[in-house]
């Protein structure tokens, strides 16, 4: 597998910082990857990601994105491959109409207007909302807005998405929509996906978790094995997955459950079993 | 103080070609010391209805009517004054409104502007600042310095600094990590038993609704769907399905089990991981008097 991003000893803190926020950070992505970026709030997160897109300038270490280093001489094309979408669906918003808004990035590469309307339909009706194109995002839900800003980012054809959050605002409807079109981009358009969330089902549809804290990643593993965390889970910034809370309350009352992570499903069929068995 | 909104409509630019009507004859009660959640999707008129909660907004028609005061359309915003002191509003990202150079200094503000003197309000301030839990070392630090989850308590400190009898909280814990939500509602819970407050929250998350409220309101487009208990808000899931609203997760367990195996059956809906527990183990125990 190729790889699309790599990070090696990474080190940052912001200017008023007297401590490193992060440091000797090593991290590489695959093509096609789902990598999900999880961390307590503070933890840098979000800090990684807008390093990726060369919005902030590392203190040590380098940062490679499809094999350009993200400097000052590259970073445009940097940005080329790399579209993020951020937590407020209401600050990413800049035209008067769906159709616009997801022009824009377009129009300020010089792309040739017959071209353009062509990639805005494709986009649009690729997030299903080419039926809203003449709509002001006043109309629209948070989740609509969400999908408005993917299309946007598709339309410019990056290699790579990154997801700051960017489910967070949204009603569970807007949010399962928006996780959706994601896995439909990661497995049918080989899309590298990174998200940085705190969702925990978000986080178990990645195939690696990465877990950031106290400037260092603690892990770098399944969501299977990084969820076998259990209640400890919630120390760097994940919900507890219901299944484990489940197993908590029942151990509480004195039942005896088994030790390892089960998923929903496996926790049903784990019940199933205990009362045919007695 | 209980809260009774009897026929109460709201309009948007009356009368103008923007017109836009959020809110159709909703009558409905709030009961002193209850925890109620109002829910509905972007747009049912959740934050209009908050709105009026301390009068920002005066019905079109129809009457509010908060503790012994009555707000109808010709209310006049200077008697609302007091109302205001016993309503506490805490926003959407209420620490975008922090200001002051200290923390004590920003939670003083709002008593002071009532009437207290410089000492008293600082006063309160600090007893405030205990009440959410923030460490005292940083009471004369600047808000600014603070994390996402301490700021946001400086500004609910702020609220609760004006002594209100009912505290309206709108998404209380948006974009705070998953620690940070559990330590927060969990101070809400305390300060409603020790404070004896009645608390409004409005929240997209059913698991909250499920584990704190003892009160439920539905909104949709403006109209009051449903007012009754989560036991019962919770227990037809194929209404919820209807509206488009989520069952809390140990209620949505449940039912994916009964589906699986005809002897998990509930006799009353679980709503948290605990109640779910509690009668998983009734279950298994009974199967087992069965068989012996």
């Amino acid at each position: 597998m190729q790889n699309v991003i790599e990070i090696s000893d990474l080190s940052f803190r912001y200017p008023q910082q007297t401590d490193d926020l992060f440091a000797h950070i090593d991290l590489t992505v695959g093509k096609g990857e789902w990598v999900a970026l999880i961390g307590h709030n503070g933890s840098g997160k979000s800090t990684i990601a807008r390093l990726i897109d060369g919005l902030l300038v590392p203190n040590k270490g380098t940062i490679k994105v499809c094999g350009l280093q993200v400097n000052e001489k590259n970073v445009w094309q940097v940005r080329k491959k790399v579209g993020m979408v951020f937590q407020n669906p209401d600050n990413q918003f800049v035209g008067a109409n769906v159709e616009e808004d997801v022009a824009f990035g377009l129009e300020n590469q010089g792309i040739a207007r017959s071209q353009m309307q062509l990639r805005v339909k494709k986009a649009l009706k690729k997030v299903s909302m080419w039926e809203f194109a003449k709509h002001e995002p006043a109309n629209l839900s948070g989740g609509q807005k969400q999908r408005v800003a993917l299309a946007g980012i598709i339309a410019m054809k990056p290699e790579i998405l990154i997801l700051d959050e960017a489910t967070s605002m949204l009603d569970p409807e807007g949010k399962k929509d928006v996780i959706q079109i994601i896995q439909e981009l990661n497995q049918q358009e080989n899309f590298t996906v990174i998200s940085i969330t705190h969702d925990i089902d978000e986080a178990a549809l990645a195939g690696r978790v990465v877990v950031l804290n106290d400037g260092k990643i603690l892990q770098d593993a399944t969501p299977k094995k990084v969820f076998s965390r259990g209640e400890k889970l919630l120390s760097v910034g994940l919900d507890v997955p219901f299944s484990e809370k489940l197993k908590t309350a029942l151990k509480k009352e004195g039942i005896q459950v088994p030790e390892n992570y089960l998923t929903k499903k496996g926790m049903v069929d784990w019940l199933c079993q205990y009362v045919s068995k007695k | 103080m209980s809260i009774r909104f009897e026929k109460v409509n709201y309009i948007y630019q009356q009368a103008t070609p923007f017109e836009h009507q959020a809110l159709y004859d909703i009558t409905l009660t709030i009961p002193t010391g209850s925890y109620t959640a109002i829910v509905g999707h972007t747009g049912s008129g959740k934050s209009t209805l908050l709105q009026h909660l301390n009068g920002l907004l005066k019905p079109v028609s129809g009457r509010i009517i908060i503790g012994d005061q009555e707000i109808t359309s010709l209310t006049k915003n200077k008697e609302l004054g007091t109302l205001r002191k016993h309503v506490g509003v805490v926003f959407q990202f209420p620490e975008a409104q922090l200001f002051e150079e200290t923390v004590l200094k920003d939670i003083a503000f709002a008593p002071k502007n009532f009437g207290s003197s410089e000492q008293e309000a600082l006063e309160t301030a600090r007893q405030m600042a205990k009440l959410v839990d923030l460490p005292e070392y940083v009471f004369n630090k600047s808000p600014f310095e603070l994390s996402g989850g301490q700021m946001r308590r400086v500004a609910i400190a702020g609220v609760l600094a004006m002594k209100p009898e009912v505290l309206v909280l709108d998404e209380p814990t948006a974009g705070l990590d998953p620690k940070g939500r559990i330590e927060i509602m969990d101070m809400f819970q305390n300060l409603k038993i020790q404070q004896h407050l009645t608390i409004i929250l409005v929240t997209h998350q059913m698991d909250d609704v499920a584990r704190y409220a003892d009160n439920v309101i539905v909104l949709e487009k403006g109209h009051l769907l449903a007012n009754n208990f989560p036991e019962k808000i919770f227990s037809d899931s194929k209404w919820l399905q209807e509206h488009h609203l989520a069952l809390p997760q140990a209620t949505r367990f449940a039912k994916e089990l009964q589906k699986r195996a005809d002897s998990f059956n509930f006799s009353k809906v679980p709503l948290t991981e605990e109640e779910l527990a509690i009668q998983l183990i009734q279950r298994i125990n009974e199967v087992k008097q069965n068989d012996e």
